[in-house]
Order: C-alpha cells, then structure tokens, then sequence
C-alpha cells in the first residue's frame, strides 16, 4: 500500500473516530496519529516520538502566548466592561431604527478587541444586550441574531486563539495574522451593521428606535471603551513596533487588564480565581489540541500525503478559484458540524500546502479560512455561540434563535467575497510591517 | 468505591490546580518584569526559558481537571442519537483509548524526565536542569489517566447516568462563566 493511501486511511479513521465515539478531538488526532506512526515506521519510534512530542510542545515557549491571551480575556471578562461598551454603543447609536442591534454589534466588535473567544464575547453580551432589546421590542430574531453574529468577531478581530493556532501550526507571523484579521474583522463588523439596517428597513417593526440621551451623557459613556481601546492599540502597537512578543503581549495585556479591574474596584478575589480557573481549562484544552496535532501532523509527515495532494491538485485541469471554492465548501460544511477551532487544526496541514502551491497568499487564506468556519459557529447544527445565545435567552426556541442568525448570513456571504475580490483587505496591514 | 477514587481525584485536582494557578501568576509576573526590565536595560537573564517551563505546568498540570470538566472539545453530533447502549459502547471506546494515551503519555514523559537526570543535560541560558518540570508534566498526565479511569468504571456502574451527552462544555461555560 503506498504511503499517500495510508495517510488517506489516517484521515479517515480520524473522521470515525471523532464521530461515532465522540474521543475528544485532541485524544483522537493523537491516538490516530501513533498508530499510524506505528504502521509507517515501527511501534518503538512512536512511543519515543509521543513522548517527546509532548514535552517539547507543551514546554514550547511561542505557546504561551495562549495561557497570557486567555487570562486577559478572563480578567476583562469578569470585570464587567461589557456593560460599559455596550452602554457607550448603545448611547451613540440606540435612537435610530435597529439601533440597539447595531450598538450590540459594535460593542461586540469592541470587547473582541480585547478577547479571543466568541463564546466568551457571545456570553457577556447576550447577558447586557438581550434584555435592553427585549424591553424596546426588538423581534427575538433579530436581538439574538446580532448578539450570535456580532459574537463571532470574537476569532476575527485579534488577539484571536485561532490566528495563534493558525499561526504556530503554518509557521506564519501571528503578528500578522492579527493585522490581517484586523482589517477582515473592520469589513465584516461594517457588513454585520449594514445587514442591521436592511432588515429594519424590509421590516421595521423588527428594531424599534431607542430612548435619545444627551451629548453629555454620551461623552461620559465613553470611558469604559477608552480602556479597551487604550489596551488594544497598546498590543497592537507593541507588537508592530516588535517591542513585544506575541507572548509578552498577552502578558502585559492581563496586567494591565488587571490593574485596570483593580483600580475600578470592579474584581473581587473570588472573580479572580474564577478568572485563572478558567484560564487554566481553556489553556490546557488548547495546548492539548496542539499537542494531537503536532502527533498526527508527524504521521501525516511520514507520509508525505499533504504534499502528494497539493502536487496533485495543481495538475487538475481546474481552474484554482474552483478548487479554492470547494476547500471553502469544506469548510462552510465542516464548520457547521464542528467546532471551528479542531477544524482548522485537522485541515490545516491538509489544505495550507494545497492553497500556498496554488500561489494564494498563506496569510490570505488564514484570514479567510477563519471568517469561513467562524459562520460555522453559528449555523445549526453545532453552533456553539447559537446554543450559548439560546441558553441565556431563555424565552427564545433554540430553532428561532437559528432563524436568527441565518438572516445575518448575507454579510458573511458579502464578507467573503469581498475578500476573495480585494485580498488586500487581509494582506495590506500585514504587509506594511517589515 | 467510586466514591472513594472521586475523593482521591478531588485531593489531587486540588493541589494540581493550585500548582497551576501558581505557575500561570508567575508566568504573568516574569513576563511583565522582563518588559519593565529590558527597558531599563536590565533585562532578566532565562526568562524564555523559564515562561516555556512554567508554561508547562500551566497546561499539564490541570489536564485532569480539564477532563472533568468536560472542557475538550468533541464532537458528539452523532453519538447524542445513538441509543444507549450504542452511546454506552462508544464512551466505553472513547474512555479506554484515552486512558491508554495518557498512561503512555505519562510513562514516555516521565523517561524524558529520566533521561535529562542521566544525561545531565540543563537549559542554556540559566543551565538548570529541567527533570523537576518534566515529572510534573508526568504527574499531570498520570492524573488524567486516573480520571479516564474512574469515568471507564462509571459506565460499568452507574449506565443509565453515563448514557447522557457526552460533552457538556457549553453548560460548564455558562455555569462558570457569567455573571
């Protein structure tokens, strides 16, 4: 049997696997992956080979970037600044028609800026945002549509899990991968309002205006994003400017996110402790991920199966926007049916060397790809920022709150094709930077 | 008797996580004091090193815990419309395999550990040796092998309470996460 078919058979016992046993998906990339280290090269080289993986992958310095990001995402998280943001939007923009449903979109795109997780964005949001809607009459469509979609600029706007993911598994700049999400995630936050608007426009009753308040208490709302704002251009700086690592960047993000909820009074002990609870799990569920793929990423290695298929590939006689369409497809679909993160992580070494061999712009296609399965997250049937939505939204069917998110489907529809037509929307931050 | 391996693996979790918690503040801590201290010029000698160490502890450490709380993700889109006794089998699968994984994953570490004692082999910049971290890492596979364990003997036990979905991470999320 020839090494690309035994690849193919890794990859399919991998699909079994995850779904017909439901193996967590870092257990199962690892067990697949030794045994078919197993059976390409020999039973002694790949229980060495899980060993040392192991350790030199937890113990991996550029991974702690994720522990550092993950804490301050936490420490935001818990100081209650969601409800500030959603204040300041909401005082800026509640009074004209969808109003709230863009400010809860806006405020969404302002706490991603400051954390990694769209299910996290999509919990602190759906808990401010759903009852001011609620009590202004806003459609339950409409209200936990804007708080699903607007959640999923969580993973596009950076910091952003999955651009380190992206990163560490492409050996791409994560600095830039950032940069490139930061222009994805402008377009499609600006797509998210503009879809808003055309709904109240079909169906005005759907987002009632708001209440007016004055310039003053305008101007006052604004501190709490100030501070967020303050932490985002802060780490984003320092890394443009290399005067941090990605990892140092996390770290002095948490600190001062720290020393912000600290200042405020707004963190008690117990919430801190909840804070590095939860950095901790999230952490060690990443890294684990990390580690089973860097295990299946050896066996795919060995045999050169990943390789094979992009040579293969660039000899159809296809055009590449078709065969980039289809890995699209792939991901739409697989997003739908899994969580976006071990998506990317399973297909990444299969499709990366496909998409670079075709000439796409690595950095390109990671930004796409993220935007792609991040709709993923929220389409049925797995959407996990759907059911975290629905469960907060009690009085909202789990099916109305789909229904929901599908009319948001256009932007993201529009927010890939723009950025298939004007790649530069991704590449030309990233490309500025030495 | 489950009862009894429930409490032996809260002791352990507990003083895991403590561990890690420990290890994460210091991480943060040494981070920010290399960025304070570069600028000053006084840059703190290792601090590469000893972040990729601590970082260590932070993920192995509460590997366990991770567990248990039902944090990997999983796709169990089909296994939720298995009947019971289908659902029964594949957790039973699903326990055994990583069981095993992680018991190798502990043993292989913990010879990593070994083998850096024998060698003498020691970091570069602060040439320490790194056997103490490696065990740890060890330790916090062994406690995941212990909580696959006592979830294989569930099944048999108690089946009509493991015959539930099996991840349950959402719910974890929201019981722990909002507000």
């Amino acid at each position: 049997m020839s090494l690309t078919a035994i690849g193919l058979i890794g990859i399919a016992a991998l699909m079994f696997v995850l779904f017909m046993t439901a193996t967590p998906v870092s257990f199962a990339m690892a067990v697949i992956g030794f045994f078919g280290f197993c059976w390409v090269v020999s039973f002694d080289a790949a229980v060495n080979m899980v060993g040392s993986v192991l350790w030199s992958t937890f113990s991996k310095y550029d991974l702690t970037v994720i522990p550092l990001f993950v804490l301050m995402g936490q420490i935001v998280f818990y100081s209650g600044i969601n409800e500030k943001l959603y204040n300041a939007a909401y005082n800026w923009i509640g009074h004209i028609r969808g109003g709230i449903a863009m400010a809860t979109v806006m405020a969404c795109s302002l706490f991603a800026a400051i954390c990694g997780s769209n299910t996290a964005t999509a919990a602190t949001m759906a808990t401010v945002a759903l009852p001011q809607m609620k009590k202004f009459k806003y459609h339950h469509q409409l209200s936990t549509g804007s708080v699903a979609a607007g959640s999923t600029l969580g993973v596009v706007i950076p910091p952003s899990v999955v651009f380190i993911l992206i990163g560490l598994s492409t050996e791409q700049s994560i600095v830039k991968l950032f940069y490139g999400g930061f222009g994805a995630g402008l377009v499609l936050t600006a797509l998210l309002i503009a879809n808003v608007a055309i709904i109240c426009s079909i169906k005005p009753k759907w987002g009632p205006t708001g209440g007016k308040v004055d310039f003053k208490t305008k101007i006052k709302s604004l501190s709490g994003t100030v501070e967020v704002i303050i932490l985002f251009a802060l780490i984003l700086t320092g890394l443009y400017t290399g005067f941090f690592t990605p990892a140092e960047a996390g770290g002095a993000g948490a600190f001062l996110a720290l020393i912000i909820a600290a200042a405020r009074r707004q963190m008690s002990v117990k919430q801190f402790i909840s804070a590095l609870k939860d950095t901790l799990r999230a952490s060690c569920m990443v890294m684990m991920i990390v580690a089973g793929a860097m295990i299946f990423g050896k066996f795919l290695a060995v045999t050169r199966m990943p390789y094979n298929l992009a040579d293969w590939v660039i000899t159809l006689a296809v055009p590449k926007i078709v065969i980039m369409m289809a890995i699209f497809l792939i991901y739409v679909i697989g997003g739908m049916i899994m969580d976006a993160l071990a998506l990317l992580i399973i297909t990444i070494p299969i499709f990366f060397p496909v998409a670079t061999s075709l000439g796409y712009d690595p950095l390109w296609f990671g930004v796409t790809i993220t935007v792609i399965t991040t709709f993923g997250a929220i389409s049925p049937p797995v959407g996990a920022v759907t059911f975290v939505v629905a469960s907060i939204a009690k009085d909202v069917p789990m099916k109305e709150v789909f229904k929901g998110v599908s009319i948001f489907t256009p932007a993201y529809i529009v927010c890939i094709i723009l950025l298939m037509m004007f790649p530069k929307i991704a590449t030309f931050l990233p490309n500025l930077m030495r | 008797m489950i009862k009894l391996l429930d409490s032996i693996d809260s002791v352990i979790r507990k003083i895991l996580v403590s561990i890690a918690g420990a290890f994460l503040i210091a991480m943060l801590l040494l981070t920010v004091a290399n960025i304070l201290g570069r600028k000053f010029g006084m840059p703190i000698q290792g601090t590469y090193e000893l972040t990729g160490l601590f970082g260590a502890i932070v993920a192995a450490a509460v590997l366990g815990y991770t567990q248990k709380k039902k944090e990997n993700i999983a796709v169990d889109i089909v296994v939720n419309h298995f009947p019971k006794s289908l659902r029964l089998a594949a957790s039973i699968i699903n326990d055994v395999a990583c069981m095993a994984f992680s018991a190798l994953a502990a043993w292989q570490i913990f010879k990593t550990g070994q083998s850096h004692i024998a060698s003498g082999e020691v970091t570069e910049t602060l040439r320490i040796s790194a056997w103490p971290f490696i065990y740890l890492a060890a330790v916090g596979f062994a406690a995941l092998t212990f909580v696959f364990f006592i979830d294989l003997l569930k099944n048999f036990i108690n089946k009509d309470q493991k015959a539930k979905p099996l991840s349950t991470s959402i719910e974890v999320d929201l019981e722990e996460g909002v507000q």
